[in-house]
């Protein structure tokens, strides 16, 4: 890891391969470790799809041509399979409105950022999803899970009532993928740090 | 001196340059000669397009009849002279058909020229054991007309020197007669699109579904379509009929049908058989609109009612006449004065054909002169049975005229009429032998009145059209305004992506200029920013074209502006790349549009074509052919270039999309044409190419009415 470089993919979606090589793709990498282009909406999916375990932070274009699937589809597909990602809407249109615009909301966007935006204000956006994230407990479990040796994080470390057991990497993968039992551990370890938290709560 | 005399002579060139002026055309070229089958009495002409696109040596079009065939006094003496008048002279074809020969004069070698350069003719007549075949080869014929261009030529030859093969074979195909016409070495290719107007060309020609003795079908095979396979070709004149009335009887109880009118209502009856006999009978009635749409559609007149008797035409034949005025009314039915002048229908709104057999008319007997009936009880009374029948229609369109009238300009025209007509009577009766003197004042009295009605009437007509104008070009405005605001929507988006591309491409640099680290970046930043900058000073360019342009509609010949575009306005470029422009247009067409902006619309495809064709081998075309569909005006532009890949079909017109940065292409012109033509609620998509192997068709439809 490059010194400095925060760990999130971004992944833009964006069928104007010129963005690829805008300054703002090289400012993005200054500041994250990995930034990926897609150019359909179908690719992203994908790709989310395939990297659904690591921290993904998305940049999404709305408009595709005609006879593809648009910005808003993207959204919808990716909210079936989770409601964790931070999504940016980046948008050159000015006149979202309607069924469009209540699908985008109801889609728990993060932000919305102009065509026109300055890489500024893009890392802006950028790095506050990045906090968001990073103050998930998926994320908590994450950096928990660097503290321990590859091999420990791969050996059974939990076993439930009815007999499954799991690593502290499928754990943290189940919670990612927001399974019943990654909500479920999720709702408990809330509870938990709270009940620890403020049981001594003098020594805060 | 003593007196010596000089000849004409008539070289191959000549010839040919005649030729071009008279067939204009490929698609007339097989319309003259599919007439020439129905002169010919044919009943059945088949078409067939072997290996016509992409044009190869094997292309090959042969047009079979089985008509009258020729013999070779035919041959030498019309077919092989130039201008033969002998169809003229006749008029009609030969009994048993009788047809009104429709080919015109001697056109049909100049028709094949137009299609190929070289002829294998074989025509049999009835009867005979053998065929004769005649072969002319254009392609000779060419090069003596090249040699005949240079100034040098040794020995110029004449057209009449020319010598062409003829033969005779022993045929096999049993009791055919008629003509075949074997055309290779063809002048261009036929893409499906090319043959589709064929079929609408040639779908004049036939007579509507009719049951005749001797009719008429044409069928068109092309072995690279397949849709064409057997296809018969339909007439589509009845189509556009704004009424249709189709009459029979009862043999059993001896009745026939006739037509009501009652209650506004068009109904029909039965009646006892009229001392003519049951007969049967179509009507077709045209309104103006519709008429307009038949002269689209089919090349024949709409000339009223003709009597078939057995499914031969009795009459009126042998009389052509070229005046619609001098044509003869059969029934009298111009000569009606039943009901008012404005209601009452004439031979020119009217097709249609009563149709009447020995068996059952026996009556009605052929007049010696063969241009009329005998006119006895028989045909009197059908006469009559007929005009009541327009009558009855009259009697429905009346009412409805009068139910729909509520149009105020038209109530207008009909008060200036109607008072017109009372000035027209009251001068009839001024003039009258038993009218007084005090009378004849009173009505002067009465017409001063009605005169100064009448300019006031004008008057208001003539506001009401003024402020029918005016609303007319308000309209057009306000609609260009509409779809400037949306493309100004559009436009912005442009605008904003561009902007934002700049301005973080220069921040970068602003950012971490001359950091070594992003050194291997910089130039092309800076190269970015700069064609960023060019893309966005040309959407600039566009939007304020855009706005300036299209507000100036008005009506604009289609024909002139491609022609000019294609064969003047590009001939130098066209010419330096070799490219050979074929421009497929039969007839001027006025278009309610902006001349700039169609101009705009063909230059941008021109210009795409010359850089698909920039890489190609072989023949370079660019095609651009304009038919109607109905209210549209449909364009296809094609060329045999490189194509568009298939992944990129979608996209080409989308803004900024470009597979031409190198050659300067911006990405816009494809999305501009595409946004002028929204704008009149026009459409232009990407279709199969037409020219093969490889090349790009885009079909544009362009409405002639204003939405």
């Amino acid at each position: 890891m490059e010194q400095g470089k925060r760990t999130a993919t971004i992944l833009v979606v964006e069928d104007d391969k010129g963005q690829q090589t805008n300054g703002f793709a090289l400012e993005v990498e200054t500041g994250f470790e990995r930034v990926v282009f897609k150019e359909t909406v179908n690719d992203a999916l994908a790709f989310v799809n395939d990297n659904l375990p690591s921290k993904i932070i998305i940049l999404l274009d709305l408009g595709f041509p005609k006879s593809e699937e648009q910005g808003v589809y993207f959204l919808n597909e990716l909210r079936k399979q989770s409601r964790r990602i931070p999504v940016i809407i980046w948008s050159g249109r000015d006149d979202i409105e309607g069924a469009e615009y209540q699908e985008i909301i109801n889609g728990s966007t993060f932000a919305f950022l102009s065509k026109s935006a300055s890489s500024e204000e893009i890392m802006e956006i950028l790095r506050k999803a990045d906090d968001y994230l990073n103050s998930q407990i998926d994320t908590a479990v994450e950096s928990w899970l660097e503290s321990h040796s590859e091999e420990e994080r791969k050996k059974p470390f939990l076993k439930t009532s009815d007999g499954q057991s799991y690593s502290m990497e499928d754990l943290l993968r189940e919670i990612r993928m927001q399974t019943p039992f990654g909500k479920k551990i999720a709702l408990d370890i809330n509870k938990l740090t709270i009940d620890l938290l403020f049981r001594k709560k003098e020594q805060i | 001196m003593s007196e010596q005399t000089l000849k004409y002579k008539f070289d191959v060139s000549a010839y040919r340059l005649l030729g071009r002026e008279l067939i204009t055309d490929r698609i007339t070229a097989l319309f003259e000669l599919v007439k020439n089958c129905y002169d010919a009495n044919s009943t059945r002409v088949t078409i067939d397009f072997y290996d016509v696109n992409p044009r190869s040596p094997q292309s090959r079009i042969v047009i079979k009849d089985n008509g009258m065939g020729m013999t070779f006094a035919d041959i030498r003496d019309k077919w092989m002279v130039i201008g033969t008048s002998s169809k003229r002279r006749e008029g009609t074809s030969p009994a048993p058909f009788n047809r009104k020969v429709t080919g015109r004069k001697g056109v049909g070698r100049f028709a094949v020229d137009k299609l190929g350069s070289k002829l294998l003719l074989k025509t049999r007549k009835a009867g005979e054991k053998q065929t004769l075949c005649l072969e002319v080869d254009w392609s000779a014929y060419t090069q003596e007309e090249e040699d005949q261009l240079n100034l040098f030529s040794s020995s110029p030859k004449l057209f009449t020197d020319m010598e062409n093969r003829y033969w005779y074979e022993d045929s096999s195909d049993g009791e055919w007669h008629g003509t075949v016409l074997d055309i290779t070495l063809l002048n261009d290719v036929w893409t499906h699109n090319d043959i589709d107007r064929a079929y609408k060309e040639l779908s004049k020609l036939i007579m509507p579904s009719f049951t005749q003795r001797y009719p008429f079908e044409i069928y068109i095979n092309a072995t690279e379509y397949d849709d064409y396979r057997e296809k018969k070709v339909e007439s589509r004149a009845i189509e556009e009929a704004t009424l249709k009335v189709e009459l029979g009887y009862d043999e059993k109880v001896k009745q026939q049908e006739t037509l009501i009118c009652q209650d506004g209502e068009l109904g029909r009856g039965m009646i006892k058989e009229l001392p003519c006999g049951l007969v049967r009978m179509n009507i077709y009635y045209y309104d103006k609109n519709a008429k307009r749409q038949y002269k689209k559609t089919t090349d024949t007149l709409i000339d009223g009612l003709k009597v078939y008797r057995d499914g031969v035409i009795a009459t009126p034949f042998a009389e052509y006449n070229a005046e619609q005025n001098l044509q003869k009314d059969l029934f009298g039915i111009d000569k009606r004065r039943y009901s008012g002048f404005f209601d009452k229908i004439s031979t020119r709104d009217l097709l249609g054909w009563v149709d009447i057999s020995w068996s059952r008319n026996p009556n009605i007997i052929d007049a010696t002169n063969r241009q009329d009936f005998v006119g006895n009880e028989a045909w009197l009374e059908l006469k009559k049975f007929v005009v009541k029948q327009l009558v009855e229609i009259e009697k429905y369109l009346k009412s409805k005229k009068e139910a729909a009238r509520t149009e105020t300009e038209s109530q207008f025209t009909d008060m200036r009429v109607d008072m017109s007509g009372l000035r027209k009577d009251i001068n009839a009766i001024k003039g009258l032998p038993g009218v007084s003197g005090e009378a004849r004042q009173k009505l002067e009295q009465v017409e001063i009145v009605v005169q100064k009605a009448q300019a006031s009437t004008n008057s208001i007509l003539k506001e009401y059209q003024e402020l029918k104008t005016e609303k007319r070009q308000q309209e057009d405005l306000l609609f260009s305004l509409v779809s400037l605001q949306t493309y100004a929507g559009m436009l912005s988006h442009i605008v904003k992506t561009s902007l934002g591309k700049i301005k973080r491409d220069a921040e970068f640099l602003h950012r971490h200029f001359p950091d070594p680290q992003f050194s291997a970046h910089y130039k092309r930043l800076a190269d970015q920013i700069f064609d960023e900058m060019d893309r966005l000073g040309k959407a600039m360019d566009f939007m304020l074209k855009y706005a300036k342009d299209d507000q100036n509609f008005e009506d604009i010949d289609v024909k002139q502006v491609i022609e000019n575009l294609m064969l003047n306005t590009y001939r130098d470029i066209f010419s330096n790349q070799h490219i050979k422009p074929v421009v497929e247009i039969n007839k001027a067409l006025s278009l309610y549009y902006n001349q700039k902006s169609l101009e705009d619309i063909i230059s941008n495809l021109i210009g795409n074509s010359i850089k698909a064709l920039s890489g190609i081998n072989g023949e370079k075309i660019i095609k651009c052919s304009v038919m109607v569909d109905e209210d549209m005006l449909v364009i296809y532009f094609s060329d045999n270039g490189c194509g568009i890949e298939e992944k990129d079909r979608n996209k080409v017109f989308d803004v900024f999309f470009t597979t031409t940065a190198e050659q300067g292409g911006a990405g816009l012109g494809l999305f501009m044409v595409k946004a002028r033509l929204e704008a009149i609620k026009g459409k232009i998509e990407l279709v199969e190419n037409e020219l093969r192997p490889t090349g790009t068709t885009f079909k544009i439809e362009i409405p002639f009415k204003k939405p």
